[in-house]
């Protein structure tokens, strides 16, 4: 057998058409070199030289052979149906059952208009990251309305207890978390990170008697870290948790189910003796609302020529304005009205931007926005890759349609 | 309620997050200064402030003398009790008709629980995340930061803890004439038979050197597929991308407000 033979490095396949070919030119001595050869398994050759396993980067592509005769490497090859298959229907994913739990973790949520919200889908993913799969351990989701969307989000059991989110302490709703850690085994409360969480579980902890965690970054079955002192030393806290998670580090539940079956834990809210009178909400104009805070948000970029016009339509929409630096240099918005890097950071539900490229500084102070709607001339512009929904169209005319409809509706 | 006369505000130092030296906390100092506008407005109202701890930092605390605080008082726990006791045992002394702290005054999973403790020794409702305070025929009325820019009012009927968000108005600041001359008085709490011996140290959690935090690129199932793992990392970041081209501009404005319509943000 020739030396070139034994430097060449085989997958099973190539291993096996290469015996072919020697057993075909009847080269003996050879096939028989070759079928001694150690094959661990598919995808690995053994180098001759240092008798080491090695990946074979070729073992897994499948070639197809073009019309020109060359090999053409099928990218599909290893991928798996689903992937191939967009937009395919998906199949029913598999649910993770709960029977008789002995331990339970509580999630409490906050809810808007009866939706999980981001920060209630990551408190359930924490509360779920402490119970895990174990069959004796349930996620309990306690809220105040019924909610849609907790089988996907982890909840193995829920509960609505009305009452439970006033932050006015017209309930006790403390007294009653802590009741509930009376009757049965809690690993944990976890509270969604806003500041209506972020205040029960401060108010539970001072009523347990253990330190909170805020804003844990790091959450295992029976530990939770959260960092301090401004970046120099973390808290590691165990036991009894009481925490909220922090946005973007917990891992998310994708590809499983879970019950959330209905639970009676008999907890219910006393209203207790407040000081305290709730005299009902106060809503200020659209544009006194900080960008910060402002539910919807129209901005204007340097697509925009008519600001009189854009500032009629944000007053008939009831919008708060906002604009690019450009658009805030130029005067046409007051600086603090600035979105990006080095202005201000919108959280908003739904986000109209008008003319709008969208520059990597813009784009930063909207990574919030729940949705974004976006009219712009060229189909190239960033803003167009983040926008949920996009029109390609010119800013000053959807506008002055959209206050004649507004104005004038048929 | 009769008219409001004394309220107390719980400064503590917080944390320059740039060089983590120790300087006044923004949050403490809105407070203060929701505290001292409306000291300003109300003649009758007495503003106190009080620091809860060792005195460490005494620059820090002269900012918030600088903002026009007489003096601050500084208490330092007495050993082998909860600091919120002590405190507590000293303001329901001292008789005050509202507490006002920041909702945390550094970062860090512990931080904003101190009122909370506090209010629970003294058995007070907490009001949290306010933004103003005012006071009408005789009547204390705050308003506390909700959600989407949304402000709930509240009338207080009595005493209360209350804590101030990050969204009140934004501190003064800081002079260096009245930061000198302002007092730092140590007071201690003399009185040990108000202090509830069964409030014991609570224990702390375990500290460390910190690790770097990682953002989840993971998914929680073990049997997630690359497809999953995927959509993990980029679930956050939105934009699905429907593009309409060639569409009428007035066909758009149509859609735009049907879709805004359909999300509840403009009146109908």
């Amino acid at each position: 057998m020739s030396d070139s033979v034994a430097r060449r490095r085989y997958s099973l396949a190539r291993l096996v058409s290469e015996l072919q070919r020697q057993v075909d030119r009847k080269d003996l001595r050879a096939a028989i070199h070759l079928a001694q050869m150690p094959i661990q398994s598919r995808g690995f050759y053994t180098s001759q030289a240092s008798r080491r396993l090695r990946k074979d980067p070729w073992a897994r592509r499948r070639y197809t052979v073009a019309a020109s005769g060359r090999p053409r490497l099928d990218v599909n090859a290893g991928l798996s149906k689903k992937v191939m298959q967009a937009g395919a229907t998906s199949t029913p994913k598999p649910v993770h059952r709960v029977v008789d739990p002995e331990r339970f973790v509580i999630a409490v949520l906050d809810l808007e208009a009866g939706r999980l919200t981001a920060a209630d889908k990551t408190c359930l993913a924490a509360a779920r990251q402490i119970a895990g799969l174990d069959p004796g351990t349930a996620v309990i989701a306690l809220s105040d309305s019924d909610a849609v969307g907790l089988p996907e989000a982890g909840a193995d059991r829920y509960e609505v207890i009305p009452g439970l989110r006033a932050s006015d302490g017209r309930f006790a709703v403390e007294a009653a978390l802590c009741s509930l850690s009376i009757q049965m085994t809690c690993r944990a409360f976890v509270f969604s990170d806003t500041a209506l969480g972020r205040h029960t579980a401060r108010s539970l902890a001072a009523e347990l008697g253990v330190t909170p965690a805020i804003g844990a970054h790091d959450i295992g079955s029976n530990y939770c870290v959260t960092r301090c002192q401004s970046g120099e030393s973390d808290a590691v806290h165990e036991g009894l948790m009481v925490l909220t998670a922090k946005e973007g580090f917990v891992p998310p539940v994708l590809s499983m189910s879970f019950e959330a079956a209905p639970f009676q834990s008999g907890v219910s809210l006393a209203p207790a003796e407040s000081s305290l009178v709730d005299l009902g909400p106060e809503f200020s104009p659209a544009d006194d609302v900080a960008l910060e805070e402002a539910p919807f948000v129209l901005c204007g970029g340097g697509g925009v020529r008519d600001w009189q016009l854009f500032n009629d339509l944000a007053v008939a929409l009831n919008a708060t304005r906002a604009g690019s630096r450009v658009v805030c240099d130029a005067g046409h918005l007051p600086r603090d009205r600035q979105v990006g890097a080095s202005g201000r950071s919108s959280s908003a539900k739904v986000y109209l931007a008008l003319g709008l490229s969208g520059a990597v500084q813009h784009l930063q102070g909207i990574e919030n926005c729940e949705e974004v709607l976006a009219v712009n001339t060229d189909a190239a512009a960033p803003i167009i890759k983040r926008a949920d929904t996009s029109y390609i169209a010119d800013a000053d005319e959807v506008m002055s349609e959209m206050l004649r409809q507004l104005v004038a509706p048929e | 309620m009769t008219k409001l006369t004394r309220i107390c505000v719980l400064l503590a130092v917080g944390v320059n997050p740039a060089n983590c030296r120790g300087r006044r906390s923004s949050v403490d100092a809105q407070a203060l200064e929701l505290a001292l506008r409306f000291g300003e407005q109300n003649d009758g109202a007495c503003v106190d402030a009080l620091h809860v701890g060792s005195p460490s930092d005494e620059r820090s605390l002269r900012d918030y003398l600088g903002m026009g605080l007489g003096s601050l008082s500084i208490l330092a726990p007495e050993p082998g009790v909860e600091p919120a006791a002590t405190a507590a045992a000293h303001l329901s002394e001292a008789e005050y008709d509202l507490v006002l702290a920041g909702s945390a005054a550094r970062d860090g999973g512990a931080s904003g629980v101190f009122p909370y403790q506090v209010a629970k020794q003294m058995a007070l409702p907490v009001l949290p995340d306010v933004t103003h305070l005012e006071e009408s025929d005789g009547v204390l009325m705050a308003k506390q930061a909700r959600e989407r820019g949304v402000r709930q009012k509240f009338e207080v009927r009595g005493r209360s803890l209350m804590t101030v968000s990050p969204l009140a108005p934004a501190a003064r600041l800081p002079s260096f004439v009245l930061a000198r001359e302002g007092t730092l008085r140590w007071v201690n709490s003399n009185d040990e038979r108000r202090i509830d011996p069964s409030a014991e140290v609570l224990q702390s959690p375990k500290m460390r050197a910190a690790l770097p935090m990682r953002k989840s690129l993971a998914t929680f199932d073990p049997n997630a597929s690359a497809e999953d793992r995927l959509k993990a990392v980029t679930a956050l970041k939105g934009g699905a991308g429907k593009l309409h081209d060639a569409m009428e501009p007035e066909l758009i404005a149509t859609e735009i407000l049907a879709r805004l319509k359909a999300l509840g943000v403009t009146p109908d």
